[in-house]
């Protein structure tokens, strides 16, 4: 060992060094510790720098929904980081892995947290299976990397009752135990209800509290009002504390007038309409109220206890007392008071319409236009070309120099070759302009509408059907405004795809946007059912006229819309109708033969198929009743389903059921004018 | 052999045979296209996309990719009233022959001659088909890459086995049957008409495999083709050298 060595290494000679210690340092420990700062940075927690969000989610109504409706989902993201910028995500897969027509439909909106922000998100989506799990993902939109992930199984939640949804903090969670009842009863928070009318889906009634009403946000309201007029049923229950119910928000519903306080000691009525009797420890209040324009459906003497207010085809109720209070709270009789409570409903259930889907989408794709031209193009494109290269070739082939000509004969056959090659390369560049270029117009969509009006309700419900074939790789997007729209993806029998589309529906601020990715020749139907305030009135009559039976009808049309190629349908009868235009009058009779053949008079006057196809099935199951007669027809001027588009110029098929009164309590005679131009009928 | 005029430049591109052909290859192929035009409604081809593009273009494919080896064996006739003005090089012609050489660029430039004359037809069914255009430009250069390996294999199978020989003529026809039709058994990565199917079907998603077998396909085919140049290069020497000797 060298006298060197001994004496950089101290260990050796038995003595430590100063020198040996430094270098310990500078090559062991401060790298050591520095490689541990690092790895303790890189693997630690760190709460600065990073993003730190977490999510709070409820799905449906307190985490209940009914299959095969449109639910409510609010999300709360709560952010103790850096500014977030980026996507909320919900992907919720649908169909059957038997079937082979699993799709996945995904819902988005952007967000922007703050630091040290908390954010909530709604949406309103459809769940048809609860046999796939549900994903809500946030991504980053630097990095696109998730931030949050949670993948839900569904099975808990989901229920085939219709949902009964009590509002508020304080309902008793006993309320409901003992008899089973049809519905579902479901509590939930003011705050957690959706924001758009389509999330009452598959609620069929809601109990609130007025005091419930301060604290809906200005969306919910509104979305609360679209849902009762177009045929939800809420229920406001009063209370001693009657302050709320003067609010602004409930007056608008339902203009209650309280007069004062009554106390009683037990309500008969009740114990009446529910068998059973109300005992009371003590005298209990309830209010003194008026609702002008209302019904009342349950009175105790001369004290009303249940009013019903219409709105649109939905109706409220009001409640004199509190039904979370004594002695209520402890009634036996609750269950079969709330199960007539749900009879008040007036609302005719919605036709189902998918029973006619596969008719009306087979209706579509036949008449799907072709994309590429007519073979005439391509025969006379053809031609043009061959004859310009023959007589080219001829030219270039013949000997004989023209006289004429002062070209040299080879300059001349030069300029012919030239022109062969020439006419080649133009008639390449022409055909890709005539031919291929009109192809890129990619989606090919076309839709018909249905619309069902009933009476004169004054809100029609369409249904419209979109079909959208593709020949390219290329995106369809329809751009719906501030309106949360039902659109339902429709997967029929024979016409399922190995890699359906996925559809995306985008919250965009205010905006409403569904974009679906087509593959190459690929389709999408798409079901899209909104509401459509709709003021068409009707009176019609079956009055005998001598010896002969005489229908009577009085319609009026106060819409910007006209029904144009129309049609009667009574009892067996089909008679044609004149255009109904916009803001204007009709007042038609006509007499019922005992002789008449439908099967002609549809063949001769009605060529289109569908419309034949919808009054067919009319004509099979009212053909004996002469309680209904329908008006078929076409609608002019209704609005596109889409905000970029202009009124739509595509079907929109009509069919009205109209009820015949026939027992009018006055003979009809002449012209008499059913309609006060102040008000509707 | 009497004595005539020189050649022209690519006399035998617009020969009276050629331009015949020219013309006669185009109305053929039309033919072919709008005896496949879609007789359906739209509807019956959504999930079914029409096969008009790819059966229109194997139709091309084995047209030309014939007539580049028919031409690349010295088959064409083009001059009267001399038998076969053959596109050989100058050291087999007899003396005092027209000199002319049929070499490799002629051999790269006529099939792209006889496509662009064949391009309108197949731009019009690419329609029908809704081809990307990428799609087709991929399935073009099969078709062009394929027809110069032909018309390669042709001149080689001349230069080894000669011309007006039985021999020669069964042999160059049998090394296109084995590359169009054996392959698809044995390679069907090799197989032009598989390939152009496999990227017909996929175009929405080719996965990356199929987009490798494409290149291969090129870059395979540029082999050979360098390979045969060589060697007709090679052979063509070597016979000089015999002929210079004899």
């Amino acid at each position: 060992m060298s006298k060197s060595m001994k004496e950089s290494c101290p260990c050796l000679n038995g003595q430590p060094s100063k020198n040996w210690d430094k270098r310990v340092q500078m090559t062991i420990v401060k790298p050591f510790l520095f490689t541990l700062i690092c790895l303790s940075v890189l693997c630690g927690k760190p709460t600065w720098g990073f993003a730190s969000v977490t999510m709070d989610y409820t799905l449906g109504f307190s985490n209940h929904f009914r299959l095969n409706t449109w639910l409510p989902v609010t999300i709360t993201l709560d952010n103790r980081g850096t500014n977030i910028q980026g996507e909320l995500e919900i992907n919720v897969l649908s169909g059957s892995e038997y079937d082979r027509n699993v799709f996945n439909t995904r819902y988005t909106a952007p967000v922007e947290l703050p630091k040290f922000s908390k954010k909530l998100y709604s949406f309103t989506i459809l769940i048809q299976s609860f046999s796939h799990p549900f994903t809500i993902k946030l991504t980053d939109n630097q990095t696109s990397l998730p931030l949050l992930e949670e993948t839900i199984d569904l099975r808990p939640y989901f229920t085939e009752k219709p949902l009964m949804v009590f509002v508020g903090n304080d309902v008793s969670i006993d309320l409901f135990k003992g008899d089973a009842i049809s519905q579902l009863p479901i509590i939930t928070q003011p705050t957690l209800l959706p924001e758009s009318s389509l999330g009452y889906d598959g609620v069929s009634l809601m109990v609130m509290p007025a005091k419930a009403f301060q604290q809906l946000r200005e969306p919910q309201y509104k979305g609360l009002n679209e849902w009762i007029e177009q045929g939800g049923h809420l229920v406001i229950a009063g209370d001693a504390n009657y302050r709320a119910l003067l609010e602004d928000r409930v007056q608008r519903l339902i203009p209650i007038a309280i007069s004062g306080l009554q106390q009683v000691e037990t309500l008969k009525a009740l114990e009446a309409m529910t068998d059973s009797p109300l005992v009371a420890k003590d005298p209990f209040l309830i209010l003194k109220a008026q609702v002008p324009d209302s019904q009342t459906l349950l009175a105790e003497s001369d004290t009303p206890l249940i009013f019903q207010k219409k709105l649109g085809v939905g109706s409220i109720e009001f409640l004199v007392f509190n039904h979370q209070k004594s002695p209520f709270v402890q009634w036996k009789g609750r269950h079969a008071f709330w199960k007539q409570v749900l009879s008040f409903s007036s609302t005719e259930a919605r036709e189902d319409v998918r029973g006619i889907q596969h008719k009306v989408f087979s209706n579509l794709a036949t008449h799907l236009p072709a994309f590429y031209k007519n073979i005439y193009w391509a025969v006379g494109f053809l031609f043009l070309y061959l004859f310009s290269l023959s007589g080219l070739i001829y030219l270039y082939l013949k000997k004989t120099r023209f006289a004429w000509l002062t070209f040299r004969e080879e300059t001349f056959r030069g300029a012919m070759l030239g022109g062969i090659v020439g006419t080649a390369v133009v008639f390449s560049i022409a055909s890709y302009f005539v031919f291929y270029t009109p192809t890129l117009n990619n989606i090919h969509s076309n839709q018909i509408s249905y619309l069902r009006y009933s009476g004169q309700d004054l809100i029609a419900w369409r249904s419209t059907f979109v079909g959208s074939f593709s020949l390219y790789d290329d995106d369809f997007v329809l751009d719906f405004g501030n309106k949360v729209q039902s659109i339902v993806p429709v997967e029929l029998e024979g016409w399922t795809q190995p890699n359906p589309p996925v559809l995306h529906m985008k919250n965009h601020g205010a905006k409403q946007i569904l974009k679906i990715h087509h593959k190459r020749w690929s389709h999408r139907f798409l079901r899209i059912d909104t509401p459509l305030d709709f003021p068409f009135y009707v009176k019609a009559t079956l009055a005998t006229t001598g010896d002969q039976e005489v229908v009577h009808l009085n319609l009026e049309n106060r819409s910007p819309y006209a029904i144009v190629g129309g049609y009667l349908y009574f009892a067996g009868h089909l008679i044609e109708l004149e255009n109904f235009e916009s803001d204007s009058k009709i007042i038609k009779q006509f007499p019922i033969s005992s002789e008449t053949d439908f099967r002609k008079a549809l063949e001769y006057r009605v060529s289109d198929a569908l419309d034949q196809y919808f009054i067919v099935r009319a004509h099979d199951k009212y053909k004996d009743n002469q309680g209904v007669l329908h008006i078929f027809g076409n609608l002019r001027g209704l609005p596109a389903i889409n905000q970029t588009a202009p009124p739509t110029t595509q079907p929109v098929f009509l069919e009205w059921k109209v009820p015949v009164d026939t027992n009018p309590s006055v003979a009809f005679n002449g012209y008499k004018h059913f309609f006060d131009d102040t008000k509707a009928l | 052999m009497t004595e005539e005029s020189p050649p022209k430049p690519f006399e035998q591109f617009f020969a009276k045979p050629m331009l015949k052909l020219y013309f006669h290859s185009i109305w053929l192929l039309a033919f072919c296209m709008i005896g496949l035009w879609p007789d359906l409604d739209m509807f019956e081809f959504i999930n079914h996309q029409p096969v008009n593009f790819l059966l229109v273009s194997i139709f091309s494919l084995i047209f030309v990719s014939y007539v580049a080896l028919w031409i690349g064996r010295g088959e064409l006739r083009i001059r009267d009233p001399h038998p076969y003005y053959l596109p050989m090089p100058n050291y087999m012609l007899p003396k005092n022959a027209v000199r002319e050489y049929y070499g490799i660029g002629k051999i790269l430039l006529h099939p792209l001659l006889l496509y662009l004359f064949l391009i309108p037809v197949l731009i019009i069914s690419a329609t029908l088909s809704a081809t990307h255009m990428l799609v087709f430009l991929r399935l073009f250069s099969i078709l062009v890459v394929t027809a110069w390996l032909c018309g390669f294999v042709g001149a080689f199978v001349r230069i080894t086995c000669g011309f007006a020989q039985a021999l020669g003529y069964f042999f160059a026809r049998a090394l296109m049957a084995v590359w169009f039709i054996a392959t698809e058994f044995v390679i069907p990565s090799l197989n032009p008409i598989h390939l152009m199917s496999n990227l017909f079907q996929n175009q929405s998603n080719a996965p990356s495999s199929l987009v490798l077998e494409y290149y291969a396909y090129l870059i395979v085919c540029g082999v050979i083709i360098t390979l045969l140049a060589i060697a007709n290069q090679v052979k063509l020497k070597q016979n000089y050298s015999t002929q210079a000797i004899a």
